[in-house]
């Protein structure tokens, strides 16, 4: 079996809050995030969305962990660049030899950016990590989303997996015959993965035609329709939570680290 | 009593394919029969079954359904399709939504029945494979047993008047497989006509009232499982071998232990008849005795 993000948001213990709601609360958090102007309102947002992941949801922290770092690793790249590259203010630190320097603001704006960021990831993440793609795709459905894409949506989520297993499967294969040994074996084997997958996928979906045919498809997707009600403490928690982080930003926003 | 699926002469080809997939196949199966296609890898058994509901369409010759052949524009197809159930062999390849509910329901949806009645035909045929509770489930995370009886209910959501299963027990164990089997006949006991096709000698000769043996995209005998079963040149020819069970009791009845008919269907009942041979036996023996 594989760990994945679904199997967590499957069995974590915020499944029974309405998805709306929780999807209410990830969206807002990240609209907040983005437009603080200043660096602590994201780092609350971060900071609390955290903890009811990990306390609340009860996530393990190794796999929150590890799935945080892979964006806010690309941000920390992108951060340096920023760093660098941004004027404004009295100069920090000077590159010796080159003509690099870092100044107040850029300094400034780098925390800006990389707090934004770290927050929205949370954001992110807390939805990714609490809410099955099932009861989003129910949900989709409800607000209007065109049924095209939510067809679309289902499909493309049914075969992720499907996709997994056979990339898996190819893999083991190729490594019991022992190939992945030395460098160039290696290059050589991923190159083999890669085109047999390729193969599969389209044999995949001549055969998705003549399933679907066999069941009469006539173009239109069944989509489960149950749903759950949102709880009125747990609305007016939400919103109690987000005005906070909302005050916060407006009250720090001209606050300056250095 | 008129055939309900009438199969005449056909043959076909691949797209590619050098040597025809089947050729010159005829056979007609009745309305509530156990129809097992018995054959060995290659045979054209997969081959034929996509033929029924429509989704291939042969080279030549005719398939009928109720005494009409079958017309290939879409909307004929629909009805066809909507009354003769395919189970995929792979149920992976059958399963095509995120969750047990959403699949089911895919075979009704399309047909445009209302939501209420969706609804039931889902849960109904949720109960019937015994997978009451599984409605919110990923394909993804269910058992090579549980995705298989999704992909049976999803055929029986649609209410079809026959069913067709291309190797419905490959790759599942036998207590699994058992159970499958049971579903089978539990669902010909209501009145279903079901054609499965199959290796496995044992399993035909024990589900099934009819037998098709193929072998190289031909039909190489039909009848009763027994007769078919009975005939070693046969089966050779069909790279297959005799039931255990059969040939047991045939080799019993040819050395004169049991008497030849009818074949016993299960090993209990070919125990039953040696045991009473056995006891016809000693009585006579002991009669002679006495006098």
């Amino acid at each position: 079996m594989y760990e994945t993000l679904d199997g967590y948001a499957r069995t974590n213990r915020l499944g029974s809050i309405s998805p709306g709601l929780k999807l209410f609360l990830g969206l807002a958090s990240i609209l907040l995030c983005t437009s603080s102007p200043g660096p602590i309102a994201p780092l609350l947002v971060a900071v609390s969305l955290s903890a009811a992941i990990l306390i609340l949801a009860r996530i393990p922290p190794r796999v929150y962990a590890c799935t945080l770092l892979i964006p806010v690793s690309f941000a920390m790249m992108s951060v340096i660049v920023i760093l660098f590259i941004t004027g404004g203010g009295p100069v920090l630190f000077e590159v010796p030899f080159l003509p690099l320097a870092i100044t107040a603001g850029g300094a400034n704006l780098a925390i800006l950016l990389l707090a934004r960021v770290f927050g929205g990831t949370c954001a992110l993440l807390f939805v990714a990590l609490t809410t099955p793609m099932t009861e989003v795709f129910a949900l989709l459905k409800k607000i209007g989303v065109p049924t095209v894409l939510i067809d679309l949506a289902m499909l493309i989520y049914r075969f992720i997996f499907i996709f997994i297993a056979e990339a898996d499967q190819i893999y083991r294969s190729q490594v019991m015959r022992l190939g992945y040994g030395r460098f160039i074996e290696s290059v050589n084997s991923l190159g083999m993965l890669v085109g047999a997958l390729f193969l599969r996928t389209i044999d995949r979906g001549e055969a998705l035609v003549l399933a679907m045919d066999a069941r009469c498809y006539s173009g239109t997707f069944s989509t489960p329709g149950y749903s759950r009600s949102v709880s009125p403490r747990s609305f007016i928690a939400t919103l109690i939570y987000l005005g906070t982080v909302f005050a916060v930003s407006l009250k720090t926003g001209s606050l300056q680290f250095i | 009593m008129t055939p309900l699926l009438t199969i005449e002469n056909v043959a076909y080809t691949y797209p590619g394919g050098q040597t025809p997939a089947i050729s010159g196949v005829s056979m007609e199966i009745a309305a509530g029969s156990k129809t097992a296609l018995v054959g060995p890898n290659g045979a054209g058994k997969s081959t034929f079954l996509l033929m029924l509901n429509g989704i291939l369409r042969p080279d030549s010759g005719v398939v009928r359904f109720s005494g009409r052949p079958l017309a290939y524009d879409s909307k004929s197809l629909r009805d066809l399709r909507r009354r003769v159930g395919f189970v995929f062999q792979n149920p992976d390849v059958q399963i095509i939504a995120p969750t047990v509910e959403a699949d089911v329901a895919f075979g009704p949806v399309n047909l445009g029945l209302p939501p209420d009645d969706v609804r039931r035909a889902v849960r109904d045929a949720l109960d019937h494979v015994g997978l009451q509770g599984y409605e919110d489930r990923p394909p993804h995370l269910l058992s090579g047993g549980e995705k298989k009886r999704v992909a049976i209910a999803g055929i029986l959501a649609m209410d079809p008047e026959v069913l067709v299963f291309d190797e419905p027990t490959a790759s599942l164990d036998p207590a699994t497989s058992g159970e499958v089997m049971d579903l089978l006949d539990d669902l010909a006991s209501r009145g279903r006509t079901v054609l499965l096709s199959t290796h496995d000698v044992e399993l035909a000769y024990r589900w099934a009232d009819s037998v098709i043996l193929m072998g190289r995209g031909r039909v190489l005998a039909r009848g009763a499982p027994e007769e078919v079963f009975s005939d070693p040149d046969l089966l050779t020819a069909a790279r297959l071998r005799s039931p255990a069970l059969l040939a047991l009791s045939n080799e019993l009845a040819h050395r004169g232990i049991i008497d030849r008919c009818p074949p016993p269907k299960s090993m209990a009942e070919l125990v039953d008849r040696i045991e009473r041979s056995i006891s016809d036996h000693a009585s006579d023996r002991g009669g002679h005795e006495r006098r």
